[in-house]
């Protein structure tokens, strides 16, 4: 009677994984630059489609596939900064501005995406990957992709986790606090936002290239998960880091096995889901703006930059 | 081979569409700087409420029993009663007009409700975005509301019964008048605003949006205002909703996703930030990239089979973030920078001024 229950916890936890690679980098991109990156899901889709072409050319390659999507996402990452968001943040643009601008980014990665696939004819695919069996817990098969989702996903947590304590994550948490007294101290802050934004992008380029195997790549990957991402990272806080773990568990489980459980239950469409994120975001901004995580400095340094550039 | 007359109607009704609905966002964010991401709710809220209360109305109000409205006889129904009854077309056009401007200014009530409760602003972005997928969702899936995916068709344009009244007897006769129409409201809606934002009401929405803080210490109400221009301005964009469904002639979610609102943000700051008369040019340029690319795209694929005709649109969308990146870093300001409000005292004095002017010009 319970079966539904085991296949769906383990789907939640796949989820889950996805979930926190990805709202990792836009934790980190809203703790160091303080910018709601509305183009942070586009990074998801490039990185499926790197997956997709890698493995056209060399099939079943998965560690070559990551390792590319990694590198090519972090570096559009970098590219999108340094060429859209940097000159905004340089003339003290206000946030708003930001938010539009990274619109406008994301809905340029993502049509230059939906040409090149219309060109290639690649709109809806799937990559070239073995999805095997290797282990069964109680009648559930857990495939190999999902198993190396999981470490991968407990990797990047527990490296962002040590990475705050070398010297590069100090001074991003310098950046942090107070951007202009880390410069003046003598960090090298434009480097660590480079390697920053290389981490925030590549993140999400991984988590997509291990999306991509269970679903259909299209351009509107991403795009699609954009509003998931942001309710983990709201839920969380914007910049707690526990917080972020914790809102991808909640997310993971909430979109499969409650959806399931409403489903069975109450009979409710599997085409609502996304519902469940959005009333998410809804509720815990009005009730609870600063999130279930546990550090609020840096919310608390986004308001003040936020009355800076409305007294101007 | 292209129907000129039509593709010029056709310009003009999406401009004008367009241009309300680029008016109503820049008195929300230009004036108010309440960022409205959400506009698209507001705008699809009016559209699919007139929808359903037109394709209600036309049956109840000629007597014949109530149906599901999304079969096809039914369609086939309102349609007859369109281009055969003239008085009860009108009158089920102008009821949804008023009640699809009435929802929208209840939307604009409820949506300035996390506007006065968030006080990180991108929050209040973030709320109306989200609360514009829930909207896309619904009406996308819920095939009791909105007739799920394929939308609700068969609202013909108010004036069809024209057609067998002139000599000419051609469709172009009522698209010709409800495109004068859209234009009307259009000129409306511009000198509402204009009148507004040259008001006292306008100094006060600029002194909120650029310090609400010392608006509230003069013994103004901040919340006042925003609630204010947030009904004023969501009653707008479902007056553009209202209008584009009897153009278009169905209600489809497609319509107003978060990529439409975004489009209209493109209008805005193309145009210029708090300048009335540059949100209508702001329209009409990214009009004509509209219209211009759809046309393109025809063409294409009736000269060249083998090209994929989306790659235009999607070079649309592509333009239009292009162009607004581009407007951002380079000229953030937009074609035309915010004007000076226009007092009677500032009247007297530029009058004045102009006769020294000319004074001086003259010895």
């Amino acid at each position: 009677m319970l079966n539904w229950l085991l296949g769906s916890i383990v789907r939640s936890i796949f989820e889950s994984g996805i979930f926190l690679m990805v709202s990792i980098g836009l934790t980190l991109t809203l703790a160091v630059v303080k910018l709601p990156n509305f183009a942070h899901a586009e990074f998801i889709t490039i990185g499926a489609y790197t997956t997709l072409i890698v493995t056209q050319f060399l099939p079943n390659n998965l560690p070559f596939a990551l390792i590319a999507s990694f590198l090519i996402s972090g570096l559009i990452a970098i590219v999108v900064h340094q060429l859209a968001y940097k000159p905004l943040i340089k003339r003290r643009s206000s946030l708003y501005i930001l938010v539009l601008a990274s619109f406008a980014v994301a809905q340029f990665l993502r049509y230059t995406v939906f040409i090149l696939a219309s060109i290639g004819g690649m709109l809806s695919a799937h990559p070239l990957i073995n999805v095997v069996p290797v282990l069964y817990i109680a009648g559930q098969a857990l495939t190999n992709i999902y198993l190396l989702t999981l470490l991968l996903a407990i990797l990047s947590a527990v490296f962002l986790f040590f990475f705050k304590f070398t010297l590069i994550g100090k001074s991003m948490r310098a950046i942090s606090s107070n951007q202009a007294l880390a410069q003046l101290s003598g960090i090298n802050t434009e480097r660590a936002i480079n390697v920053m934004w290389i981490l925030a992008g590549g993140l999400a380029g991984v988590g997509g290239s291990m999306l991509s195997p269970y679903v259909t790549v299209t351009p509107a990957l991403g795009f699609n998960l954009l509003l998931e991402i942001f309710a983990v990272v709201i839920f969380g806080g914007l910049t707690s880091f526990i917080g972020t773990i914790l809102g991808s568990l909640i997310m993971g489980f909430a979109e499969n096995s409650l959806m399931d459980f409403l489903n069975i239950y109450f009979s409710v469409p599997y085409t609502y889901t996304p519902l469940i994120p959005f009333s998410l975001i809804i509720i815990v901004l009005l009730i609870k703006p600063t999130g279930f995580g546990l550090s609020y400095s840096v919310s608390r340094a986004l308001k003040q930059r936020l009355i800076r550039t409305q007294s101007r | 081979m292209v129907d000129i007359v039509g593709f010029c109607l056709s310009f003009v009704s999406f401009f004008g569409i367009y241009a309300i609905l680029t008016l109503s966002l820049n008195l929300e964010y230009g004036f108010g700087g309440q960022p409205n991401f959400g506009q698209a709710l507001f705008y699809g809220m009016g559209a699919f409420v007139t929808a359903i209360l037109t394709s209600n109305l036309l049956l109840i109000l000629t007597h014949q029993h109530l149906e599901n409205i999304c079969t096809i006889s039914s369609l086939v129904e309102r349609e007859t009663i369109a281009t055969s009854n003239p008085s009860v077309t009108l009158l089920a056009w102008a009821i949804s007009g008023i009640t699809s401007i009435v929802v929208g200014a209840i939307l604009g009530f409820i949506a300035s409700y996390p506007a006065l409760r968030v006080k990180e602003e991108w929050y209040l972005a973030m709320v109306l975005l989200v609360a514009a997928q829930i909207f896309v969702i619904v009406f996308r899936y819920n095939t009791r509301l909105g007739c799920g995916f394929d939308g609700i068709a068969g609202i013909s344009n108010p004036f069809s019964w024209l057609v067998s009244l002139t000599p000419i007897n051609s469709p172009v006769i009522p698209n010709l008048v409800y495109s004068a129409i859209i234009l009307l409201f259009t000129y409306l809606c511009f000198v509402l605003t204009e009148r507004l934002t040259n008001s006292p009401f306008g100094r006060l929405l600029k002194s909120v949006r650029d310090d609400w803080l010392a608006s509230s210490t003069l013994g103004k109400n901040v919340n006042k205002i925003r609630t204010q221009v947030m009904i004023i301005g969501s009653s707008m964009a479902s007056l553009a909703g209202w209008l584009y469904v009897y153009y278009i002639g169905v209600a489809n979610t497609e319509d107003y996703t978060s990529t439409f609102t975004f489009s209209i943000w493109v209008m805005m700051i193309l145009g210029g930030f708090a300048n009335n008369r540059g949100a209508v040019v702001g329209a009409f340029f990214i009009t004509a990239l509209d219209r211009f690319t759809l046309i393109g795209s025809t063409l294409l694929q009736a000269y060249f089979p083998g090209f994929n005709p989306n790659i235009i649109s999607y070079s649309k969308y592509l333009l239009e973030s292009l162009l607004l990146l581009l407007l951002l870093v380079f000229r953030p300001k937009g074609i035309m920078k915010e004007g000076v409000i226009l007092t009677p005292a500032y009247r007297l004095f530029s009058l004045r001024m102009g006769e020294k002017k000319n004074e001086r010009n003259y010895s």
